[in-house]
């Protein structure tokens, strides 16, 4: 009889063991669906390749608009291009919640500068590691917004070692264009009159020869072409050629368009930058 | 009769035996509410490192976003005019208010709560093109906006 009554501990003992048992258990499960729950609250945007991805294709989208509207003289076919773009981007990034806008500046005639406005880079690298250039040419020189002898413009050919190897200069002389071609020591050529188109590797000034001597200087080198005090000269310019790579380069600037493009997502994210867009073909 | 009542001890033995279960049983359940509470605490304090953690990364994130959209427009010869994206943090953690800081002497997002250790999570965070506002900001407000500043070109957040 008195074993039967001692049997009674075992229950309460196994009865405290499931208590704690359960307790363990539900604070347990509490942590696991609370950390469950608070991973789930973060959201990652991931906005930069999409800005990156705009970028590009309005870009490209400029390149093909001023190449249909035959180099921007026809301007109904570069608007009407344009135009279309924006409503299908408009449209293409709205399945993503972005909403895409497109604000087309006026065609404008470039500076020399990086960027082609009179506000940009002034000193930059037009091409680097060259190996040829076939064509190299500068045209609609405007002597009004053209630098004095303090602030002239000029192209440096600079060999691996940063040695200027030939460069030439031009700066506003009274009313005329006063440019002057040297070599690493000495002046090879100077010409002081009003000009505007000029024909580097075929050695031409508004069609008449004029020596830059400028394949001789180079021929051997691999060399960078870059542009210095690009903001005081106004014009346009086409270079090509290879690369050290034997790539081929080609870079054609006539008319600069300042594009406003915007992204907004839900009001939590936007995005608004304004880029220069050099025409026809500002990058390799 | 009395030396029979004085030698019985049967009631000693169960006051005494009472008393005795009676200090066991209390004093194991103070044992395990405190462990319990200690338990808890640290559950909580782990949690609300684990949830800095994801926004400390997503700020991170957007943080280095941002100094990306700024290097891609300037190397393409343009400007910002406006970029900023709401940070969607919650006004309590772990059922606590908290504080962030972003600092720029060691390029980290510190968060804390009630300035325990235990809570204290540092995130760094990389920029090459702008730089980022020191700044101390505290939950509760409806909002956080992380912005850049194209005038100080500084990446700031209020």
């Amino acid at each position: 009889m008195k074993r039967l009554n001692e049997s009674g501990q075992m229950i309460l003992i196994a009865s405290f063991i499931i208590g704690i048992g359960i307790v363990v258990l539900t604070v347990m499960l509490n942590n696991i669906v609370y950390a469950s729950n608070t991973a789930s609250e973060s959201s990652i945007e991931t906005n930069v390749f999409d800005f990156s991805n705009v970028v590009q294709t309005t870009t490209e989208a400029y390149e093909k608009a001023y190449a249909d509207s035959n180099n921007g003289y026809d301007n109904a076919t570069f608007d009407a291009y344009m135009a279309n773009y924006s409503e299908k981007m408009t449209e293409s990034y709205s399945l993503s919640g972005f909403m895409f806008s497109l604000d087309s500046g006026a065609l404008q005639d470039t500076y020399l500068s990086q960027n082609g406005l009179g506000n940009g880079n002034n000193d930059w690298a037009v091409i680097e590691r060259v190996n040829y250039t076939d064509a190299f040419l500068l045209g609609r020189l405007n002597v009004s917004t053209l630098g004095n002898e303090s602030n002239k413009f000029v192209i440096e050919a600079n060999n691996q070692s940063g040695t200027t190897i030939w460069s030439a200069s031009f700066f506003n002389s009274s009313g005329n264009i006063n440019l002057n071609v040297c070599n690493s020591s000495s002046i090879l050529n100077s010409k002081n009159d009003s000009f505007s188109e000029i024909n580097i590797t075929y050695n031409e000034i508004d069609g008449g020869f004029f020596d830059f001597d400028f394949s001789n200087q180079v021929a051997g080198e691999t060399y960078s072409i870059k542009f210095i005090n690009g903001s005081q000269a106004m014009g346009t310019f086409l270079m090509s050629g290879d690369l050290v790579n034997r790539d081929p380069f080609y870079i054609e600037r006539v008319e600069v368009v300042n594009s406003t493009m915007k992204l907004n997502k839900n009001g939590h994210l936007e995005i608004n930058v304004t880029i220069p867009i050099t025409l026809p073909k500002g990058q390799i | 009769m009395i030396r029979q009542f004085k030698d019985d001890e049967r009631a000693v033995s169960i006051t005494v035996g009472f008393i005795l279960t009676m200090a066991i049983t209390v004093i194991t359940m103070m044992v395990v509410i405190s462990s319990f509470y200690s338990m808890m605490d640290r559950a909580e304090q782990t949690i609300m490192r684990d949830e800095f953690e994801i926004h400390g990364n997503d700020m991170a994130l957007q943080i280095s976003n941002i100094d990306t959209a700024v290097q891609i427009t300037r190397s393409a010869g343009g400007e910002v005019g406006s970029f900023f994206f709401q940070l969607p943090l919650p006004d309590e953690i772990a059922g606590q208010q908290y504080s962030m800081e972003l600092s720029n002497q060691t390029d980290e997002i510190i968060f804390e709560s009630h300035g325990k250790d235990a809570t204290r999570l540092k995130v760094p965070y990389k920029v090459h093109e702008t730089e980022v506002a020191s700044v101390k900001l505290f939950s509760g407000s409806d909002e956080f906006i992380l912005y850049y500043n194209p005038a100080s070109n500084m990446i700031e957040i209020y």
